[in-house]
């Protein structure tokens, strides 16, 4: 029973006081175990948030870091052999291949006219389509110039619905475009018979695309063969469409080293003579792989964090300093013994500070996989949750090697600061003590408490126990200093992560709640209108915000513009305009007319009457704004303008049809008939530093030139030819305006019915 | 052959009003091998003197010599290798580490020093403390004398030229206080060491080589009995 190993040196001395002081070496154990998982926890959260946000953009974007496109072959060989390139993928482009003609009605949703359907066909090595966000859904990628994958929904429109495995025959050629960007004519070169081996899945389907990417492979010893010929370039003009010109190829190449990956990439550029048209950054991909954390997140809460950090660092300190501090107190007596019997004060220092190390040596891997633990707990629980953000939807919570070295050495600092003023105090004890102190009793410097009229008070109310106690307390200032301090820390700490978490629960999750449980964005706004109305019936349907926005400049005086936007941005007021400030990207937008109900809540003066605004060209203006400041760069939300009810506003939407000079364009009067606080989703403020103006559906009509259009049409179809004579100087170009349906669900609702509306209606 | 020596030695307490003086310009002698008393009333000053010998306290002024060394011109940390090689202390109330057994209680000034231990020596002073089956035991599971003779152990694991013993018994019963001066007087003089311990008991201080007797900080009567009895 007694055979206790013996030592081997003094420094053991250590293990033994530790295990003599069970309980209050757990507690610092614990206290470390907490630091350590506090930051453990912060910096997980961080990197893994940073993973997502490079996986969603690889994901969305591919994994190449540049691409150099329209390039000849030797340009490609030089490239590829580049030292700065890792990893490089090639394609060729082949032309455009005839799916089969595009309807009237299909040519003007598509905007551009096009005399077919077409296959951009563009052979890609396995390697190029790694790089590229290409998903196959069905079937392989092609390996061979004879195989093809197309986009799935393209399937439908052939002559046949085309299956995996069938083989079809296109016509190939070039479309020539005039410089708006019309088709003039289809230049067909030839035909070739493809076999169809996969379906992919592009990011997003709009059946008014008439351009669809078909992927075809490479034949191995293609490329050699045409790398070191020059001739191509005549051999493509006789029509052949199975070898590529000068300039059809493209590469995409991945750098070995992210760092400066733009200055790499412009280099690679300028070793083989390419200039900035012909470079495709990868932006997204580059900017969040390679940016310090400074730029991933903003510099409100990068100090946010580090205020943090550095709160849990003092919070424990305070805790486990006064853990050492007793118990170093406990031990003067032995110390001084040590002392007595020839041990050095750095000797003495040692075995204190060796216990906080074994302390942490214990702790801090606990604390690291608490902390990730926590991380994955809380993850959880907010996966159950419904959450928009994709990101936040594919975060994996991962352990981060970085943020472990991190938290650990954040972890080794803390107890340091704790333990070494304690064992300071240790070593200076004096040998004395040995004899002084026959064991328990230890000294302190206690002060005699004045009796004051606040001791007599706390007689009073508290009684002779409370006095007592209150005496106890003050006679050791410094404990009490010590212990207030701790209290007060550990409230801090409390208050700060629950406003915190409160905060991270507006700004995310209710904001992305507000985007709508479903979105359709059209072109045609005599469709949406009625998509809007029909889908207002479905069931389960809470409410469908009709978002259609027209960005312009408006007049205003130049009192309504508040002096801190004008010293943020100085540079965006500068153009006046008959005494008037022009404003520029202001955001002119309706909501749907049946929505004004939930602008109610945000109305700070005025009234949120729909007839009231239709009467007068009304419009209800939010004067918040996000502005850039032009000299620190930072973004933030100030109140940028003072309109008021009453105030009359010159708007004129931007138009690329007419000039800026024009002499025709005419401002339109707006009057100001309510102030919001925001708006609404996520167009709650605008984004340049400028107004939102939500107006009625008949209003936004009338500036858009919408409905003299619509009377256009009705007229065209009366007579049939009174076009052209319209005066209207505002008209937009009705292609442009887009139109957004948010659907927002009732809780819990069945998806059953909207769904069959969509399969119904957009034949998805 | 000298091995301690006081020059002038002072040690005083507070200051101003209530400045206590301690020692007041002790000059004293005590050759290698000597077995000496302390004798004297509570408060005369004689566990000061003790602990200055040591290297332990400071002296307010005066000097100390042991094997010749200028004790108080040392370095702290020189003090403590100093205290650690060349003195050892026995305390009245034992003064051991709880968290360590009895053996590295014993070996703590060796374990300081990360020297070698001389395992025969080790045993053969265990074996004359009578410890040998209580080495591993902890202080609490020890009775009194055998925690005393475990701290007798610890003053004397180095082999210190001086042995220090501050009423060694003024806790033990008389049969314990017995063994434990037997024990002392055995092993100081086996290895030829000095031995300076304090007491109240006249049994012990009769059986030293010389009676130092104090009174108020100063030394009033320094009996050397070797000689007188010689003379005798």
């Amino acid at each position: 029973m007694k055979n206790r190993r013996s030592m081997a040196n003094y420094k053991q001395i250590t293990y033994r006081y530790l295990k003599g002081q069970r309980n209050r070496t757990l507690l610092t154990i614990l206290g470390i175990i907490l630091s350590v998982a506090m930051v453990s926890a912060i910096g997980t959260i961080i990197a893994s948030t940073r993973e997502a946000l490079v996986k969603d953009a690889i994901r969305q974007n591919g994994s190449y870091h540049a691409g150099f496109t329209n390039i000849s072959s030797e340009t490609l060989e030089k490239i590829v052999n580049h030292v700065e390139v890792k990893e490089s993928g090639a394609s060729l482009y082949r032309g455009y291949g005839i799916v089969r003609e595009a309807t009237e009605e299909e040519k003007e949703m598509y905007g551009r006219n096009f005399s077919h359907r077409y296959l951009n066909i563009v052979s890609f090595e396995e390697k190029a389509l790694d790089m590229l966000p290409y998903k196959i859904k069905e079937g392989r990628f092609p390996n061979t110039s004879d195989e093809i994958a197309i986009e799935y929904w393209m399937a439908n429109y052939f002559e046949n619905k085309v299956n995996l495995g069938d083989t079809i025959k296109l016509a190939i050629g070039q479309s020539i475009l005039d410089d708006k960007g019309h088709e003039v004519k289809f230049d067909e070169r030839g035909e070739k018979e493809y076999t169809v081996v996969g379906f992919t899945n592009p990011g997003y389907v709009w059946k008014g695309e008439l351009i669809t990417t078909g992927i075809t492979g490479i034949d191995e010893e293609y490329f050699s063969e045409v790398g070191a010929s020059i001739e191509n370039k005549t051999i493509s003009e006789e029509k052949t469409i199975s070898k590529g010109k000068n300039g059809d190829y493209s590469v995409y190449i991945q750098l070995h080293n992210i760092k400066n990956a733009n200055d790499k990439i412009n280099a690679i550029a300028n070793d083989v003579g390419l200039d900035s048209g012909n470079i495709k950054y990868n932006n997204q991909v580059l900017r969040l792989s390679a940016e310090s954390l400074n730029d991933t997140f903003n510099s409100t809460i990068i100090a946010l964090l580090l205020f943090f950090i550095v709160l849990i660092v003092v919070s424990t300190v305070a805790v486990i300093y006064n853990s050492f501090n007793i118990s170093v107190l406990e031990r003067v007596s032995q110390f001084g013994l040590l002392r007595s019997v020839g041990a050095t004060p750095s000797q003495i220092i040692g075995i204190v500070l060796k216990e906080a190390f074994i302390l942490s040596v214990i702790a801090i891997p606990i604390g690291l996989f608490s902390g990730v633990l926590a991380m994955k707990i809380v993850f959880y629980i907010i996966s159950l949750l419904k959450f928009e953000a994709g990101f936040i939807r594919d975060m994996e919570i991962s352990i981060s090697l970085p943020v472990f070295l991190f938290s650990a050495a954040i972890g080794l600092i803390t107890v340091f600061l704790s333990a070494i003023g304690p064992a300071r105090k240790a070593g200076k004890v004096s040998p004395l003590e040995a004899v002084r102190n026959t064991g328990s009793l230890k000294k302190e410097s206690f002060h005699k408490i004045k009796k004051s009229l606040f001791t007599f008070l706390i007689r009073k109310v508290l009684g002779v126990e409370g006095e007592i106690a209150f005496k106890n307390l003050r006679r050791n200032r410094k404990r009490f200093i010590i212990t207030v301090f701790s209290m007060v820390i550990s409230i801090t700490l409390f208050i700060t992560f629950a406003s915190f978490s409160d905060f991270m629960f507006k700004a995310n999750i209710i904001d992305n709640s507000n985007k709508g449980d479903y979105a359709i964005m059209m072109k045609d706004p005599e469709v949406t209108d009625k998509i809007y109305d029909e889908i207002r019936g479905v069931n389960d349907v809470k409410r469908v915000y009709k978002i259609r926005q027209m960005n312009g400049e408006m007049l205003i005086d130049d009192n309504k513009i508040s002096k801190k936007i004008k010293e943020m941005a100085p540079n965006a007021f500068s153009t006046k305009k008959d005494n008037f400030v022009v404003v520029h990207n202001s955001n002119f937008m309706i909501i749907g007319d049946e929505n004004f109900e939930v602008l109610k809540d945000s109305l700070i003066t005025g009234s949120g009457n729909k007839e009231d605004l239709d009467k007068e060209n009304g419009i209800l203006v939010v004067n918040n704004t996000y502005v850039n400041n032009e000299k620190t760069n930072q973004y933030s939300l100030i109140e940028g303008y003072h309109l008021k009810q009453g105030d009359e506003i010159m708007f004129l939407p931007y138009d690329n049809e007419h000039s800026a000079e024009d002499e025709n364009k005419k401002y339109n009067k707006l009057k100001v008939m309510g102030v919001l606080e925001k708006g609404v989703l996520n167009r709650g403020y605008n984004p340049d530093g400028s107004v939102i103006m939500i107006t009625t559906e008949k209003v936004f009509n009338e500036i858009s030139g919408l409905s003299h259009e619509e009377n256009e049409k009705n007229n065209n179809d009366d007579d049939g030819n009174n076009g052209g004579k319209s005066d209207s100087s505002t008209s937009v170009n009705r292609t442009r305006i887009y139109t957004e349906l948010y659907i927002e669900m009732e809780e819990n609702y069945d998806d059953k019915d909207i769904k069959a509306y969509f399969e119904e209606k957009m034949r998805f | 052959m000298e091995i301690v020596k006081t020059i002038d030695l002072c040690k005083s307490y507070g200051t101003g009003n209530t400045k206590v003086e301690a020692l007041k310009n002790i000059n004293l002698s005590i050759c290698q091998g000597e077995f000496v008393a302390v004798v004297g009333a509570s408060g005369s000053g004689k566990s000061t003197l003790l602990h200055l010998l040591g290297g332990v306290d400071k002296p307010s002024s005066g000097k100390v010599f042991v094997n010749g060394v200028d004790v108080y011109s040392l370095s702290e940390k020189e003090l403590a290798i100093f205290r650690r090689r060349n003195v050892g202390i026995i305390f009245q109330f034992y003064n051991l580490v709880p968290v360590l057994t009895a053996e590295e209680n014993m070996l703590l000034p060796l374990l300081l020093d990360s020297n070698k231990i001389d395992k025969d020596r080790f045993q053969e002073l265990i074996n004359i403390l009578g410890l040998d089956d209580r080495r591993n035991h902890l202080p609490n599971e020890l009775s009194g004398g055998q925690q005393q003779r475990v701290s007798i152990g610890r003053a004397l694991a180095y082999n210190p030229s001086i042995v220090l013993a501050d009423e060694p018994t003024g806790n033990l019963d008389s049969k314990n206080s017995k063994e434990i001066v037997d024990l002392l007087k055995i092993s100081v003089k086996k290895y030829n060491q000095t031995l300076i311990i304090i007491t109240h008991d006249l049994n012990i201080a009769s059986q030293a080589d010389r009676i130092i007797s104090i009174e108020d900080g100063m030394i009033v009567k320094d009996e050397d009995y070797m000689s007188r009895g010689e003379e005798q």
